[in-house]
């Protein structure tokens, strides 16, 4: 059941885990009694060995390395199941009953791998199961605008902070607004309309695309300079993606606000996929976008949204000396682990009930994790509404790392 | 031990009678104290008795009450009636919330007023745990998980609690409210306590780590109609200025009196003030007595008229039940409950409440945006886990065989129940 997206470890440290590796419980911990109090978090995101993009698992380490440095108190956190076939084993979490928990200063990560399908009803369960037996005290979302879509649905009900470090879609957060969709569709009235709707239950870490549209678009400023007649092409695949379709948006949006009456952007047809010549072609999408063009991209000027991960650079489909990647200023590991933080932060102050200040205990978790993410690391965010402004986006140029080609000895040609 | 039969405490307990104010002449026939109780001849009386001013009044009733509490009189508030009081706990925490509201988890058991009047008035999400079916098919043993599921599902901000469920009698593990407090200790917790207080008595923790406990005047506790009491920390501030019962200056809207006066001399027979006893030992006393009352009237009942209470029901499965002064019996047909109900000859009519079928809400009035569901613990996909509803028109869960509540208080001894179920027994055999 639960232990399906999840297994324990048996072994001591974060270097003795093995990713998907049956085991059997054995620790202290896991002899103890499970204990519904613990405070956990869930690091949601795509575990699988392949067809994810990487970053829930380079999140989780992170996560994981930061809890064990912390003495893991809880015992070791569970290593994320990378195979949804794999064998159930133990989920007890418990904790020497001598102690008190408000030792631990930090709470159990729990790795909860969506296998690339959030949307699905198994997924959701697994989600209200975790609850169910957990004191889940926060989310950190290391997964796509797909996953938070499926995450959304699955936590409709439940207040509890969801923090978003990857996806950088404009409405992510209010996916988390339980009653959005009866405002967004207006069956709502707009007098019936209160706090609850207003304030989304998720914070986006990751500055949001509208931020990614404006440093897209002023690189796209500064290749077309000094050209009379630049041509910007644009190919977003896959077309329906929610980021796609978002950070195609914040684009043209953009477009149209700021007047940049030389950049006029024409769509790419994946399909017939054509690139003019000293065009500047910005693609939005991923990694798996590259394998989905037909032919190589050349004699262009290439741009990739943030999508796009480092193997961009040994792509066979690139046959330029160079392309620009869009990246966050700050590293989302670093968001991943500010997420983690802020959440243990969050559950030691909300043991430190001050019984003077009563209508404190009444304010959204969120604001309160707002607050203190503002406090805490105020060079990394600065929200309006759930979204950061602070860091935002910047091209960074990035050479190929082409695979030496083998070549004849010129001497045998002759 | 706090399960089923506790015969081994002695049948001795329960023949004699407590020391009491006296209670009227048709006290033996009267098992309703979970509806409107009883006054005692002294409370009536003392409703007559004059006062010297409006504060000094109020200063003594709060005193008194608090006795039952924990003896600080400031902590203590009246209102005209308790959905009154708890209407006013829940304006504060609307003016106290800022910028979004928290889900109010509560459950099935509550009286439908409440309900009405949480649906009407809280604009966040409502979330009713699913556990009133449990009770009812002897599963009570499973409530207090479920409703610790149900919490850590939800992560409520707020938490709506009976003491004893109106319903069926059903007494909450107080130990859930250590639970609450450690999953979160800016948890909000209400308890109802209508049915305990007075009937039980108030244990430690339920004084201390509820928020607001609320309870009224007019049912175990025997005063006169309708004044509502809510124990809470003075830094809530739940005074009504609206009202007068706030001991504010100059005149603020009306009061009563009598509700006063009345309440304070039942009080006084409950705290111990009377009988020169300590309010707790007076409490723990009345509580064992409604106790072993109560649970020989559901044996007997079983016994003698083949009936089986809910509490039977549970202890036949093999759950723990603990007793107290309510027993709820789903009885044979309408026929048997109007023939108890009838005046015949010498005998009073027997007093008690039909728990007709009920509706969480009626279509009168509004409802905020915020969602209402049901928290089914044992939902197996998020749509039933979840299940989305609107409270008005749905039915509230009962056996669905006419349920009948008795309740037994310090006025009835032995003699009085088997009387009652000599009187059950005879409906029964006039029906066939």
């Amino acid at each position: 059941m639960l232990s399906r997206f999840f297994k324990r470890s048996n072994k001591g440290g974060p270097s003795e885990k093995e990713e998907g590796t049956p085991t059997t419980p054995e620790s202290h911990v896991e002899s103890a009694s499970h204990n519904p109090l613990v405070p956990c978090v869930l690091v949601v995101g795509d575990f699988r060995e392949t067809d994810a993009i990487g970053f829930a698992k380079r999140a989780w380490k992170k996560i994981d390395a930061h809890y064990e440095a912390e003495n893991a108190f809880f015992g070791p956190a569970p290593v994320p199941v990378a195979n949804p076939l794999a064998p159930q084993g133990s989920h007890c979490i418990g904790f020497d009953e001598d102690r008190s928990m408000f030792d631990s200063p930090c709470v159990f990560p729990i790795p909860v791998n969506d296998f690339g399908r959030a949307t699905s009803p198994t997924f959701q369960m697994h989600i209200l199961e975790l609850f169910k037996d957990h004191n889940i005290v926060g989310i950190i979302s290391c997964g796509t605008a797909d996953t938070n879509i499926g995450l959304a649905e699955a936590v409709r009900f439940i207040d509890v902070p969801v923090l978003l470090v990857l996806d950088s879609t404009l409405d992510g957060p209010e996916l988390f607004i339980p009653n959005a969709r009866e405002l967004i569709t207006g069956k709502m009235h707009k007098n019936e309309a209160n706090a609850e709707q207003l304030v989304p239950n998720a914070l986006q870490l990751i500055p949001n695309n509208a931020l990614q549209a404006q440093a897209i678009l002023s690189k796209v400023g500064v290749l077309s300079t000094n050209r009379p007649n630049p041509v910007v092409q644009l190919l977003c695949f896959p077309p329906d993606d929610p980021y796609v379709k978002d950070l195609r948006s914040a684009v043209e949006s953009n477009v149209e606000e700021t007047n940049r009456s030389k950049i006029s952007p024409e769509l790419v047809d994946i399909t017939r996929f054509q690139v003019k010549k000293n065009a500047v072609l910005l693609c939005l999408g991923y990694y798996e976008t590259l394998a989905a063009i037909p032919k190589s991209i050349k004699n262009c000027q290439l741009l990739l949204s943030d999508g796009f991960d480092e193997r961009a650079a040994k792509s066979e489909k690139i046959e330029v000396g160079h392309y620009y990647q869009i990246s966050p200023v700050f590293d989302p590991l670093e968001h991943a682990l500010d997420a983690y933080k802020v959440v243990n932060r969050l559950w030691r102050d909300s043991q430190d009930l001050n019984p003077d200040d009563l209508p404190i205990r009444l304010r959204s978790k969120i604001q309160n994790v707002r607050e203190l993410l503002e406090r805490e690391y105020g060079d990394r965010y600065r929200f309006v509404g759930a979204t950061n402004q602070r860091g935002g986006f910047y091209a960074k140029k990035v050479p190929m790392r082409r695979r030496r080609r083998f070549l004849p000895d010129p001497r045998q040609r002759l | 031990m706090l399960a089923s039969h506790q015969n081994s405490m002695s049948d001795q307990h329960f023949t004699r009678t407590l020391n009491r104010n006296p209670f009227p002449e048709n006290r033996a026939d009267f098992f309703n104290s979970a509806s409107i109780g009883l006054e005692s001849t002294t409370a009536q009386s003392a409703a007559t008795k004059s006062f010297k001013t409006w504060n000094d009044l109020l200063d003594r009733g709060q005193t008194s009450v608090a006795q039952l509490f924990d003896k600080v009189s400031d902590r203590i508030t009246f209102f005209h009636n308790t959905t009154a009081g708890i209407q006013r706990i829940f304006l504060r925490l609307n003016q106290l919330i800022q910028s979004s509201y928290p889900t109010l988890l509560t459950t099935d058991l509550e009286y439908p007023g409440i309900v009405s009047l949480v649906d009407e008035t809280w604009k966040g999400r409502i979330a009713m745990v699913s556990v009133a079916h449990l009770i009812n098919s002897g599963r009570c043993a499973e409530v207090t998980d479920t409703l610790k599921r149900g919490i850590l599902a939800a992560k409520p901000g707020i938490v709506y609690l009976s003491h004893i469920a109106r319903g069926t009698g059903y007494r909450i593990d107080e130990t859930i409210l250590d639970f609450i407090r450690n999953i979160d200790r800016n948890i909000v917790i209400i308890i109802d306590g209508a049915q305990a207080c007075g009937n039980i008595q108030l244990d430690d923790r339920s004084r201390a780590e509820a928020d607001f406990y609320v309870t009224s005047g007019h049912k175990w506790i025997c005063g006169k109609q309708t004044l509502g009491i809510v124990f809470a920390d003075k830094r809530w501030s739940v005074e009504d200025p609206a009202q007068s019962y706030s001991n504010a200056k100059g005149s603020m809207g009306t009061g009563n009196s009598l509700a006063l006066l009345s309440v304070q001399a039942a009080v006084a027979d409950l705290n111990g003030e009377t009988s020169e006893e300590s309010p707790a030992d007076r409490m723990a006393d009345i509580e064992r007595h409604n106790a072993l009352l109560a649970e020989k009237f559901s044996e007997m009942l079983l016994d003698r008229c083949k009936l089986r209470s809910i509490a039977e029901t549970n202890i036949a499965a093999g759950s723990e039940w603990r007793w107290n002064g309510i027993v709820a019996v789903p009885m044979p047909s309408v026929a048997v409950i109007d023939n108890l109900q009838d005046e015949k000859g010498d005998d009073w009519g027997v007093e008690f409440t039909y728990l007709k079928s009920e509706l969480w809400r009626s279509n009168v009035g509004s409802t905020p945006a915020g969602k209402r569901f049901i928290v089914n613990c044992e939902g197996s996909n998020p749509d039933t886990f979840f299940d989305e509803v609107n409270l008005r028109g749905i039915s509230i869960p009962d056996t669905g065989n006419y349920l009948s509540r008795f309740c037994f208080h310090y006025y009835h001894n032995l003699a009085d129940v088997e009387r009652l179920v000599d009187r059950i027994d005879r409906a029964r055999t006039l029906r066939l």
